[in-house]
């Protein structure tokens, strides 16, 4: 015979049936995956950039509410970019350049300047250096409230060219001012799990 | 029964208190909720470094519980936004418009979500056959009128036979990748803009309603995505915004009770 109460008894079976017949959404981060609360974030810019143009801001991204395309109190997260333009970089002299809050990102991590896309395009018999369709670069970025990502192209040339440049990726509330959201749990810690119970998990 | 035996019952305390272990008299219902569940020990991998693996101890009884009259099993997925559910609706809108002029926007097309579903769209792709070289287009995609984006385009290659070369970043086999949710009842419209060619800052070098000249008035863009369904099907997959921390289950653990949203 059971130990259990009428009541505890319909406990377990409405746990077992509650069991076999639910299924877990499980969830990555917000910073790896969107959740249902993000924002897409999608920027594209084809345009003629003038000859010798120096450096000039092409694509830029906010959220320190200047008036950018992130409203403040969110987090960024790009998930890839394009910077490329109509020939390849050794023809056309583009160049590009990431600027994060103001600081280049550090060469030995980042450096885009000498590998515009020039793929040969597939399917032509003479492999001409074609570079565009261009194809897009993933991009591992976290850009917390308050933060500015403005992507920079230089035309060292004599004629204007044509520069291809996009971001991607999404945005999502910042809930707890902490990068990875106010949607996420904190971690455990041995204060949560306790003295006693430590040696069961 | 097992449990109904005090020399047992004497042991399991016992070999809590061995272990070190917070002594507690378990109950019925804990024994039920354990049941299956095998004492286990912790040893370090290697001198100093806190990464503890698990032993099984060999050559003990079976845990004290009773065996599972049912065996209990329950599904993970990923959440309907990510990926779509087994009951989700493939979606591969293609929406066409005729844009006979420059600099002057036309909706392109508009879909509701029906009341069951919400719409996630993860791919863009589009052709602008009324654009001439280097011309530049603007696409602008609107949820119950908010914008949520505008991308822009140019037509690169006017030779090539294959549509989904002629543009500069995005085709019909490389798409424009993104994560557009629409929520169930809501309308997404995607609005266009033929702009011609531009200058630096995007202003076009055309007056608004200049005719185009290519002959092709189309302008194409085609979404991809799926609808995925909302709550009570054995799926899951219960309506996203309503998930607490037990997936809607807990009643206590709503948003109103200041749960998680």
């Amino acid at each position: 015979m059971s130990d259990l109460t009428p009541a505890e008894d319909q406990m377990v079976a409405s746990v077992i049936v509650a069991a076999r017949t639910m299924s877990i959404p499980i969830r990555n981060p917000a910073y790896i995956d969107p959740t249902w609360w993000s924002y897409p974030l999608n920027v594209t810019k084809t345009r003629p950039v003038p000859a010798n143009s120096g450096w000039l801001d092409y694509i830029d991204i906010n959220s320190d509410n200047g008036g950018g395309l992130v409203p403040t109190g969110h987090v960024i997260r790009l998930k890839g970019y394009v910077a490329s333009g109509q020939y390849a970089p050794t023809v056309s002299g583009l160049r590009y350049r990431f600027r994060k809050n103001g600081q280049f990102l550090p060469d030995q991590e980042f450096d885009i300047t000498d590998t515009i896309e020039r793929h040969l395009e597939r399917n032509n018999p003479n492999q001409f250096p074609h570079p565009f369709p261009c194809f897009h670069r993933r991009i591992v970025m976290t850009l917390n409230n308050d933060s500015r990502l403005t992507l920079q192209v230089n035309n060292t040339s004599g004629i204007v060219r044509l520069a291809f440049a996009s971001l991607y990726g999404y945005y999502y509330p910042n809930l707890l001012g902490l990068s990875k959201g106010g949607q996420e749990a904190p971690p455990y810690t041995d204060e949560d799990v306790g003295e006693e119970d430590r040696g069961r998990f | 029964m097992a449990a109904s035996d005090p020399s047992l019952r004497q042991r399991i305390i016992a070999d809590a208190m061995r272990r070190g272990g917070r002594v507690v008299s378990p109950s019925a219902l804990d024994r039920g909720y354990w049941s299956g569940w095998s004492p286990v020990r912790q040893v370090a991998t290697k001198p100093g470094i806190d990464r503890p693996i698990n032993i099984l101890p060999t050559g003990e009884r079976v845990p004290d519980g009773a065996d599972p009259q049912i065996p209990v099993w329950g599904n993970t997925n990923c959440p309907p936004w990510i990926c779509p559910p087994f009951w989700s609706q493939p979606v591969d809108l293609t929406f066409d418009v005729c844009l006979p002029f420059y600099e002057q926007a036309e909706q392109v097309g508009c879909f509701t979500v029906p009341q069951d579903y919400v719409l996630v769209i993860r791919n863009i792709s589009y052709e602008a056959l009324n654009a001439e070289i280097y011309d530049m287009f603007q696409l602008e995609f609107l949820v119950n009128g908010a914008n949520r984006f505008t991308i822009e385009d140019m037509l690169i290659d006017n030779t090539s036979p294959n549509p989904a070369h002629r543009y500069a970043l995005g085709g019909h086999t490389r798409p424009i990748q993104t994560f557009l949710p629409v929520d169930r009842n809501h309308t997404l419209c995607v609005r266009g803009i033929l702009k011609g060619q531009t200058d630096f800052n995007g202003n076009s070098a055309h007056q608004p309603g200049d005719p185009i000249t290519t002959g092709d008035c189309t302008l194409r863009v085609i979404l991809q995505g799926w609808l995925a369904n909302l709550r009570e099907n054995i799926d899951g997959s219960p309506r996203p915004t309503d998930l607490g921390n037990m997936g809607g289950l807990s009643p206590e653990d709503t948003q109103e009770n200041g749960g998680y949203p």
